[in-house]
């Protein structure tokens, strides 16, 4: 991991291009919210679309000022597991006074409640002084609804302090996505010239053919990380099935050759000619890839970039980053197909 | 009720269902039907925990079938009856084969693609003109208990293995189910009759109690009882087709 100014990649955060070449499809978590009210007072509240959509409820406890490295530290020993120890942004203390602090000790799903609490420190037998913290009505207030994502921008990050619970702005998340990631333009670049080649090599068979076969020039490559062995499929559709798209027989021949400790693709990363549709895009989060990387788009059936941004659709359990291939002085230009096929 | 036959082919997904899970697979299933026949031309059930391999869903193993047998001329007669909603993949798959109708058990939180998370069966990126009908919550708690009998295990392929020994079997409660978010009013009242409306607007199930009659059963015969209904549709075209 290297320090921002430090890589030697070059990176356009804003635009999110790396290397003026490959252009990162933002995850949809960070494009629901719009990036330009930074006048927005917070006192006038937030707008609607900078609201969090969920929260996690966390266990909120006042203690004296004095004892706070006690709890830190039964946080750090006992709390590990819990959510709130996966997000640092989180502030964990509030001053009320110079004696009296409130603490936020952990998730509902950590411990469901101040019983659950107390009977945990009876049983490892801990001492630890606290109260319940009451609000501004002063009826007691057991626990606090902290927003479950990261906040989109530094100014949301300190409306989102004032209103729930204070956080640090740690800087853009995206802009250390694309940092830390590992870019080998040569193998890319490479990889993509060869599925552009062998889909205009196919377009060309199919023209030259005397009888048409209604194969579509589509092709994939499925690559492993650690082996760099590559498997290049293409669309079966017409020999086949409607369904037996170049992603899902990629898939297939994966699994297939799948050494005894390989788990789904976890270790493959995929280059496609055509943005993939709504099938194969939630195949490959089934599939547990890691990146994929593909040269045009498909406006109307397309589900990365032009619907849905399938890759990282918050519920699913997992998600793959995205690149398309943006190099004008390198163009990769693969045949154009029915704008209103699945690819 | 309108809905007699399509109980009646739920119950065989669900028993088939708990043959998968007696035989250590995650335990989701599926039946096929020939509408105009109602005849059950294939069946499958989730093999991705033996097969390793991420998209083998209980939906792909039946259209395997379908293709085996030679049935992939009547896609767009079939209706599908899955014990779980349809993941997205295979919502988008289902569609892209023209299938006509899908009547599923209980939603599918994390990845479902027939209302859940998206609607893949009447949106408009993924051929619109192949749209199919719906049909939520047949059997529902049956299919989730189901489900909470597996997931207490543990999967010890996943690279970190989680542990769930703190998770305890829930047999009695369920959470309400969100008709709206699956079916129109009108679509509703049109399968179920006006008399159940309150059910759609409480997020009640059809049926408040469980059959745990089914859900308990042993089910060893029922690939060889599948395979000999699929056997006889076979006879059946043949003879139809030699008229």
């Amino acid at each position: 991991m290297v320090k921002k100014i430090n890589n030697p990649v070059k990176i356009d955060y804003v635009n999110c291009i790396v290397e003026d070449t490959l252009k990162q499809i933002k995850p949809s978590l960070l494009t629901t919210f719009s990036d330009s009210n930074s006048n927005d007072n917070c006192n006038n509240g937030l707008d609607e679309n900078q609201k969090p959509l969920n929260f996690i409820k966390c266990l909120l406890i006042q203690i004296k000022s004095t004892d706070t490295p006690k709890f830190l530290k039964f946080i750090k020993e006992y709390c590990s597991a819990d959510i709130l120890s996966r997000m640092p942004h989180i502030k964990r203390i509030k001053k009320i006074n110079k004696q009296d602090l409130l603490l936020l000790l952990c998730s509902l799903d950590f411990l469901p409640n101040i019983l659950e609490f107390e009977e945990f420190l009876s049983k490892k037998n801990l001492h630890l002084a606290y109260n319940k913290p009451r609000n501004d009505c002063n009826s007691t207030l057991e626990y606090i609804d902290i927003p479950e994502i990261y906040p989109p921008s530094k100014d949301i990050c300190s409306c989102w302090s004032e209103i729930y619970w204070p956080m640090t702005w740690r800087g853009n998340p995206n802009d250390q996505i694309l940092n830390d990631m590992e870019y080998n333009m040569t193998e890319i670049k490479n990889n993509l010239q060869l599925i552009c080649e062998k889909s205009n090599m196919k377009f060309k068979e199919e023209e030259e053919a005397k009888v048409s076969s209604k194969a579509l020039p589509v092709v994939t490559l499925f690559v492993n990380k650690k082996t760099g062995e590559a498997i290049l499929s293409t669309d079966e559709r017409h020999k086949s099935r409607p369904i037996d798209h170049s992603i899902m027989c990629g898939i297939r021949d994966v699994c297939a050759q799948l050494s005894e400790d390989g788990y789904l693709c976890l270790d493959y990363e995929v280059y496609t000619t055509h943005e993939p549709c709504s099938m194969c895009c939630m195949a490959l989060i089934h599939s547990r890839i890691s990146r994929l990387f593909y040269l045009k788009d498909m406006p109307k059936t397309g589900c990365l970039k032009n619907n849905y941004h399938m890759h990282s659709i918050k519920p699913l359990n997992s998600s793959y980053h995205v690149f398309q291939w943006v190099n004008e002085k390198i163009p990769l230009a693969v045949p154009n197909i029915d704008p209103d096929v699945c690819v | 009720m309108k809905i007699d036959y399509d109980i009646k082919f739920m119950e065989l997904a669900v028993k088939l269902a708990k043959y998968s899970l007696d035989h250590g697979e995650t335990p989701v299933a599926c039946i096929y039907v020939h509408i105009p026949s109602n005849k059950i031309i294939a069946y499958g059930m989730n093999d991705t925990n033996k097969s390793r391999l991420g998209i083998s869903h209980a939906e792909f193993m039946g259209i395997d079938q379908i293709y085996k047998n030679n049935f992939q001329h009547l896609l767009n007669e079939i209706a599908l009856y899955v014990t779980v909603e349809p993941c997205i993949m295979c919502a988008s798959a289902i569609k892209q084969l023209g299938i006509k109708k899908v009547v599923f058990g209980c939603g599918n939180e994390r990845f479902g693609g027939n209302g859940s998370i998206l609607s893949i069966h009447n949106d408009f990126c993924t051929l619109p003109t192949n749209n199919h009908s719906s049909l939520p919550g047949i059997l529902r708690k049956e299919a989730i208990v189901l489900l909470r009998q597996f997931y207490v295990r543990e999967n010890e392929r996943a690279p970190v293995p989680r542990s769930k020994n703190n998770r305890k079997l829930e047999l009695e409660e369920f959470p309400p189910f969100l008709w709206s978010k699956y079916l129109s009013k009108e679509d509703f009242v049109d399968t179920f009759g006006s008399e159940n409306l309150t059910k759609y607007e409480t997020d009640r199930d059809l049926f408040s109690s469980v059959n745990w009659k089914l859900v308990e059963g042993n089910y060893d015969n029922i690939v060889n009882e599948l395979e000999l209904q699929i056997n006889s549709f076979e006879q059946h075209k043949k003879r139809k087709f030699s008229l």
